[in-house]
């Protein structure tokens, strides 16, 4: 059943230098208990997207398209209406999980104030946050739930901003680059509570990561975006095992374990997007038609689809 | 009265990165969005227009006295009457401009260079010289309002040189505490530490790199203060400490008047009019100035 | 933490102490001046001229030939051990008398003022913040600006003029019933009232800025919980620090405006002493309204430490 059903979502926010298009004609969707994983490099307008799901875009931006969540259009909501699926619904872990935590709130808390809101007395609701806690691995924890968020180190804060996310069984969580700056033992204690999010709750998660180890392993579809467009689209193994778009193949071939191969360049600014395609400078295989005309999309089902007019297998 | 001017700033990124010489046209274009501070500029420049030229074309002689004419009402020779000496009321009032914006411009001059010479020294020398010059600093800011002044002035005796000496003594703390914390926030950068590489001499690394790179706070701190300078002078030659008689201004004016508040009120309303706006335009040039300088992006954007 | 606190404790005391000395020295610098006025209040008329003979005597008498260090020296040790501030050159009663007496009516105007500060300014400029942009937050702005502008005292002889000659119905001036208290407290407390007002207003707007807000709405947090819970708190922290420098503020507006009300508190002998040259009673004056505001000042410090849980004690 779709759970998600993303079409032409346009996000733009008009500047006085120009206007910056983070995100155009995005679509996509997700099935109920799916991972789904969005990739890209910083800038490609990822979080913009997962943003614009749970409606907490800045009040500059415009959006455009639709977002249809269990069959209701998340952009013609009334704010109460929204209000009432975040944190239920829908659940966020955010980017910054160190500027994201109240400092003045002890950790027990941050997680115990959600069941406070909804009715519960306040020793259920800390022992629920307790209970949460150990589930995410943070031990012991009678004493974490009395520190605040400062005493945490940057992997646990990680985990307790995962904690507060699947509080409340959500059926979709956006994790928006729950690995960035963790190392690796965090990394890996952050991806296995992902990954069990997926068995306790089957809950659906959109996973917006940088991170390719991550994506593999714990997605079952992923999209590829490039300066805000979709450039690939398909099954997790296939994108890894037979990426056809450049782009893809760059970013295959720069992990750690194929070669670490750098690609050169930078993405375009977002301020000024080229006519054609977008990757053309960056791309070793291009021809003059890339230069001239934007390529579409071009969607098969159950293998997912790829934006460019010369499209290779390696 | 003087109170401490809080600095309240918006950003909390080395100031040095936010106004290049590049980003004047910046500048412009932001001061266009704002007419609100259009006006004040043009206000201000009226106001010292009116400084410059009242005691040259006002319609009486301010300190003539007419004991025949006291306390009159607004008529057509006088336009907001006289005071209780038969002076023209109007005509003190715009030559008060003069001393209040004399005096305040002067003492904040003189207050901004003092205070920003010790800041600068105390954070970028740091050590013992710093823990002394700040104990220096504490102990003025242990005095709060014109306190200080006030004992000053009942020791030396009212008059112009001795107001300034005795306000300059009262506010350049603040300055010298902004300047410090501000070089402190810088001197740890890479190219003050590339100037020390190159041999520069601290003098010159301060003079060159530190105190243009840091003066904008400053400058936002001083306009404020020229509003509070006035209200310290205004207070203190309400009391009779500060202006010698004789000289308008627009405390004292309030000062001799507040004898007469119910029969002749406008002997102290127009003089206080006249300070609250000259503070106003002050306090909003100082205003708009941070919110200018605090700009750098327009919208939130989303990596 | 105890021994901070005695650091503390020893640092404020230093300040107290160098403080007084500024103030010793600088009222004692011109010898012959306090001679002077000390003849003309004992020997021969306030208006008469004084003879060099009886500087001399009076200078001989009261050691005020002696340097200024061991006259300060004198000064402090009979303060300290004998609590003797002297004998008031006008009044011939002991300073410490006149002190204490006067001590009470000032705390009394400076804490009602105060009051008001917090009453009315904190939920003013969180209200302002809350409704940013929109008339109400407009209005109060601008009253905020022009209030600042306004001169205390003359704000005084408004209000003065307004209620008590035209409309009867406060007081002019005096001591003793609350109706008395009335229009000092507010004429002393709108400039502080209006600053309050727009730095609450600013460290509101900074704090609903932040991600941890974003968060808060992400969890599906009511707005009153995240406006009261997070909100408040964190934008609170830098207000307390500027409540004390406000009190002394409070103090040093409260000389002009006791002049005002003829408010029988410090404010007041202060200014009655300067304009008699009275010097011990100008001297004792100015160092008991340091100390008090040193002291406001240094336990709003160790609040500071308190309320927010990230600072610790060194």
């Amino acid at each position: 059943m779709t759970l998600l059903s993303v079409q032409d979502l346009n996000v733009h926010f008009p500047t006085g230098d120009g206007t910056v298009h983070a995100s155009r004609d995005v679509s996509f969707s997700m099935e109920s208990g799916e991972v789904m994983g969005l990739i890209g490099e910083t800038g490609s307008g990822k979080s913009v997207i997962g943003q614009a799901i749970i409606r907490l875009l800045p009040s500059s931006a415009r959006v455009t398209g639709t977002i249809n969540f269990n069959g209701q259009d998340l952009t013609m909501l009334q704010e109460h209406a929204m209000h009432s699926l975040r944190g239920r619904a829908i659940s966020l872990v955010p980017q910054n999980p160190a500027g994201s935590l109240d400092p003045l709130v002890r950790n027990g808390m941050q997680i115990g104030e959600i069941f406070i809101e909804r009715g519960l007395r306040k020793n259920t609701a800390w022992e629920k946050a307790c209970d949460l806690l150990v589930a995410v691995g943070l031990i012991p924890s009678e004493r974490i739930s009395k520190e605040y968020p400062h005493e945490l180190s940057g992997g646990m804060r990680q985990r307790l901003t995962t904690s507060i996310a699947i509080a409340e069984h959500s059926c979709l969580i956006i994790a928006d680059e729950p690995t960035k700056g963790l190392d690796y033992h965090a990394r890996e204690t952050t991806a296995r509570v992902l990954s069990e999010i997926r068995t306790r709750d089957n809950a659906s998660l959109l996973l917006i990561t940088h991170d390719l180890y991550l994506a593999e392993h714990l997605c079952d579809w992923i999209a590829v975006l490039y300066a805000g467009e979709i450039v690939e689209v398909g099954p997790a193994r296939q994108i890894f095992d037979h990426p056809r778009h450049p782009y893809t193949q760059a970013l295959i071939r720069a992990m750690p374990k194929n070669g670490l191969v750098p690609l050169d360049g930078q993405s375009p600014s977002l301020m000024a997007i080229p006519g054609g395609c977008c990757f053309t400078d960056r791309c070793s295989c291009h021809s003059e038609l890339c230069r001239r005309e934007h390529p579409d999309l071009v969607q098969e089902s159950l293998v997912g689809g790829v934006r460019c007019h010369h499209p290779c297998s390696s | 009265m003087s109170e401490t001017t809080i600095i309240f700033p918006k950003s909390k990124r080395a100031p040095a990165e936010e106004f290049r010489k590049g980003s004047r046209n910046r500048l412009v274009r932001e001061i266009r969005k704002r007419p609100g501070f259009q006006a004040c500029l043009a206000f201000l420049i009226i106001l010292v227009t009116i400084g410059v030229i009242a005691p040259y074309v006002v319609p009486y002689d301010p300190t003539a006295i007419s004991l025949k004419d006291k306390n009159q009402d607004p008529s057509s020779t006088h336009l907001f009457g006289t005071d209780f000496l038969g002076r023209d009321l109007f005509s003190l009032t715009l030559c008060g401009v003069q001393t209040s914006l004399l005096i305040a411009c002067v003492t904040v001059a003189c207050a901004l260079v003092a205070g920003t010479l010790v800041g600068c020294v105390a954070g970028y020398y740091g050590g013992v010289v710093d823990e002394i010059l700040s104990r220096c600093v504490d102990l003025f800011l242990a005095f709060p309002g014109i306190i200080f002044a006030l004992a000053l002035l009942a020791l030396i005796g009212a008059g112009i040189l001795n107001m300034i000496i005795a306000l300059t003594l009262s506010q350049w703390a603040i300055y010298a505490r902004l300047m410090r914390g501000q070089v402190i926030s810088i001197k740890n950068l890479e190219y003050v530490q590339s100037a020390r590489t190159a041999g520069l001499t601290n003098t010159r690394i301060m003079m060159q790199h530190l105190v243009p790179n840091t003066i904008m706070p400053v400058i936002i701190l001083a306009t404020l203060d020229i509003g509070h300078v006035i209200l310290s002078i205004a207070g203190l030659s309400f009391l009779g400490l500060g202006i010698p008689p004789g000289i308008p201004e627009w405390g004292s004016m309030i000062g001799v008047g507040k004898e007469f508040l119910r029969t002749a009120p406008l002997n102290v309303i127009v003089p206080g009019l006249a300070i609250t706006v000259t503070v106003l335009v002050f306090n909003i040039l100082g205003e708009g100035l941070r919110d200018i300088l605090d700009v750098r992006e327009e919208q939130v954007i989303p990596a | 933490m105890h021994h901070y606190l005695a650091k503390r404790i020893g640092f404020l005391l230093l300040t107290i102490l160098a403080a007084s000395a500024l103030a010793f020295f600088l009222l004692h610098a011109v010898p012959g001046g306090s001679a002077e006025t000390i003849a003309r209040h004992t020997l021969v008329g306030l208006e008469d001229s004084v003879s060099e003979q009886m500087i001399q005597e009076i200078s001989a008498k009261y050691n005020l030939g002696d340097p200024l260090w061991e006259q300060y020296a004198n000064w402090l040790s009979r303060a300290v051990l004998a609590g003797d501030l002297g004998t008031s050159i006008i009044y011939n009663t002991p300073v410490l008398k006149l002190v204490s007496l006067a001590i009470v009516p000032t705390l009394l105007l400076a804490g009602t003022s105060m009051l008001i500060v917090i009453i009315v300014g904190i939920p003013l400029g969180i209200y302002s913040a809350v409704h940013e942009n929109q008339l109400s937050d407009l209005f109060i702005r601008g009253a905020t600006i022009i209030s600042i502008s306004f001169p205390a005292f003359w704000i005084a002889l408004m209000l003065i003029l307004i209620f008590s000659l035209i409309l009867n119905l406060l007081p002019v001036a005096g001591y003793g019933t609350p109706a008395n208290l009335i229009l000092p407290a507010i004429a002393l407390a709108i400039h502080p009232t209006a600053v309050v007002i727009r730095i609450v207003r600013t460290s509101m707007l900074e704090t609903l800025g932040q991600q941890y807000i974003t968060f808060a709405i992400a969890k599906g947090l009511s707005f009153g919980h995240i406006i009261w819970n997070h909100a408040i708190k964190n934008a609170l922290i830098p207000v307390v620090t500027v409540l004390g420098v406000y009190f002394g503020h409070l103090l040093a507006g409260a000389v002009i405006i006791e002049n005002i009300f003829a408010w029988p508190g410090l404010g007041n002998l202060l200014i009655n002493g300067v304009e008699g040259h009275d010097i011990p009673v100008v001297t004792s004056c100015i160092v008991v309204i340091v100390a008090m505001f040193l002291i406001v000042n240094f336990c709003i410090d160790l609040m500071y430490h308190v309320i927010d849980p990230r600072i610790h004690y060194e």
